[in-house]
Parts: C-alpha cells; sequence; structure tokens
C-alpha cells in the first residue's frame, strides 16, 4: 500500500481498495419523501461506518407506466414474478455483480420495497413512499443481510420509517456477510 | 384480546409486509385500519387498505371504498388491489369508479382484480377500456379481463 508524498492519485489509489457494491439507478417514479440521491446518501452513510463503498454506476429514468405499480407477490427471495422479471430485464450499463436498483411508484401488495430477484440478476425495488434508509435495507437484503429486532440497525424488522438513533447501524457480522457477497468486490 | 392501533403499526409498518401474518389481527383492525386509511399518508394508507380486503369483516367494503375515494393513486391502487378479495357485489361496486380512473396504473389494476360474477355494468365499462385506452398494453389487461367476466 503506497501513501508516501503528494501524489493524490497514489493515496486514493491505496484507499479506494475497499469492498464497494455499485448500484444503477434506474428511476420510474421519483420517490416523493426523499430524493434519489438523498437515499443514496443515506445508504453511503451507513455502509461506510463498516467499510463498505456504494458506487454509483449509471442512472436514467425509465418510461414504463405500467411497471411503476409492479406485482411482487408474496416478495419470496429467489421467487418472482412475470413483472418483475419484465421490469429487471431493464439492464442497460450493469455489469456482473452489480445491482440494479428499480425506483417504482408501488409495489402490490402495498411495501416500502422489495429485495427477491431472479439468479444471476441482482436487483431490488424502492416505491415513492420509502423511507430514506429503505434503498440501504433492500440492498443490505441483495447482499444476504436478514431481519434484526433491534430498532437502531438498517436491517430492522420493523420498517426503516421506525429507525430510532439514526443513522442506523450493521454490526461486524453483518459486515462480514456483505464482504463475502460476490457484489462487493474490492475496487 | 383487543386490538390496538400499536398492534395494526407492528404489522404494517415493515419495509416489506407480510399480509398473511398481519391479517391474524382479524376484524377487530377494522376500525384502526380505517383511521389509517384516511390520514391519506402514501406510507400506510395503502397498507391499510389492502389489508382490509385480506380480513374477511363486514366492514372491509367500507376501509376499501374509502381508499378507492383518496386523490392519491398509490391509495386508490390499494383499493383496486383489495377489491380482488372483496365478495362480488362489494368488488363490483368498489371497481366501478377504479376501472375509468384517469391514472393508468390504478385502472391496470382494478383491471386485473375483475372475475366473474361481477356486474354487467362493469363489464361494459371494462369492454370500453378493451376498445379506447390509448395505451395497447391497457386495452390488452381489458381484453383479458373481459374474457375472465364472461
Ligand atoms: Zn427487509
Amino acid at each position: 500500500m503506497f501513501v508516501r508524498g503528494t501524489d493524490g492519485s497514489a493515496w486514493s489509489k491505496a484507499w479506494s481498495l475497499v469492498p464497494t457494491v455499485t448500484l444503477h439507478l434506474k428511476i420510474l417514479t421519483a420517490p416523493t419523501s426523499f430524493t434519489v440521491d438523498q437515499m443514496v446518501e443515506g445508504m453511503r452513510t451507513v455502509y461506510a461506518t463498516r467499510g463498505i463503498g456504494v458506487a454509483v454506476g449509471s442512472r436514467e429514468n425509465l418510461d414504463l407506466p405500467l411497471l411503476t405499480d409492479l406485482d411482487v407477490g408474496s416478495c419470496t427471495m429467489g421467487s418472482v414474478t412475470t413483472e418483475q422479471t419484465q421490469l429487471f430485464g431493464n439492464r442497460n450499463n450493469v455489469g456482473t455483480n452489480q445491482v440494479a436498483v428499480y425506483f417504482i411508484r408501488s409495489t402490490n401488495p402495498p411495501s416500502n420495497g422489495c429485495a427477491a430477484f431472479p439468479a444471476g440478476r441482482p436487483s431490488c425495488v424502492v416505491t415513492s413512499a420509502a423511507s430514506q434508509w429503505t434503498l440501504g435495507h433492500e440492498v443490505g437484503h441483495v447482499l444476504g443481510l436478514n431481519h434484526v429486532d433491534p430498532t437502531d440497525r438498517l436491517m430492522m424488522g420493523g420498517g426503516t420509517w421506525n429507525i430510532t438513533n439514526p443513522p442506523p447501524d450493521l454490526i461486524d457480522s453483518e459486515r462480514a456477510t456483505m464482504d463475502n457477497s460476490p457484489l462487493t468486490p474490492s475496487i | 384480546m383487543t386490538v390496538t392501533m400499536e398492534d395494526v403499526r407492528r404489522a404494517l409498518d415493515p419495509d416489506e409486509v407480510d399480509y398473511a401474518e398481519a391479517s391474524r389481527l382479524g376484524p377487530e383492525a377494522m376500525p384502526h385500519l380505517m383511521a389509517l386509511v384516511q390520514q391519506n399518508d402514501p406510507s400506510i394508507s395503502p397498507k391499510a387498505a389492502y389489508l382490509a380486503g385480506v380480513i374477511e369483516s363486514g366492514e372491509s367494503e367500507a376501509v376499501v371504498a374509502a381508499a378507492a375515494a383518496s386523490d392519491d393513486a398509490r391509495v386508490r391502487i390499494a383499493a383496486a388491489e383489495a377489491a380482488a378479495m372483496l365478495a362480488p357485489a362489494a368488488a363490483s361496486r368498489v371497481l366501478d369508479a377504479l376501472v375509468l380512473d384517469s391514472d393508468a396504473g390504478v385502472q391496470k389494476l382494478a383491471l386485473r382484480s375483475v372475475s366473474a360474477g361481477l356486474s354487467p355494468d362493469l363489464r361494459d365499462k371494462v369492454r370500453e377500456v378493451s376498445e379506447r385506452a390509448p395505451s395497447e398494453a391497457l386495452r390488452e389487461i381489458a381484453g383479458e379481463a373481459l374474457r375472465r367476466l364472461q
């Protein structure tokens, strides 16, 4: 690791070798309680506390009025609906081991988001009524994290609108799970 | 056991709601669901409207109908989804306005909730959408709904 002198690029190279999840933001309907940027910033803040980087690989608007209210069925990991399959086919710029995040108006049935995706197409959806922490929470599921009880944690199962003492926490064992995910290569 | 608003919020606040689990609150949840629908808050009213459809109760239609009258499309969408779980007469009344809603998403979900046994009036409206909707995809969804009605 080279961290010497005034060479800014040496510093930045040395310090950028962190496990990083790369997001591709696909916006069908802009969220109404927080902006997409605020959600990304919230996620970045939380992930940074455990040394996980968050990169935005690309951002595009998708004009898909009949998929912005998306059938997610029971939102079970590994099982997806016809509409999810259709939506997740929109993968411009999304490389292998990168995550596509779709900002939609609503899910059917109503939830704040859903992280179920088909094998080989890591994806999640965040609805327009989501909290500032829903994005980080859903991507947490995509990276292999499960729900927990304490209300000051990102993965709390009681709803991220109810998070206490923000920003919410990730713990070491969660960090290990995220680090082990193929979706967080060191870059 | 008395169901409190706190119980209802605990069931509906999760980022991913488990409606099968939430429905175990039973009909005693209805007054709270009505209150949540009337808040007209996009982060909770759609969830309350949908759960009112999942729980079998004499008050389900009133809660879903209140959601159907919301000025927020997201709340009307939940009403359209919940209508699929109401008895045919109640479903016909709720879907009557929603199949011709000005919002394509509301229309889509209302048409998806159309099933055999609904009113002849509703069938006429579904036919109208299948012939005149500006979106081809929506006309197709209406066409499928029409076939289920016949
Ligand atoms: Zn979750």
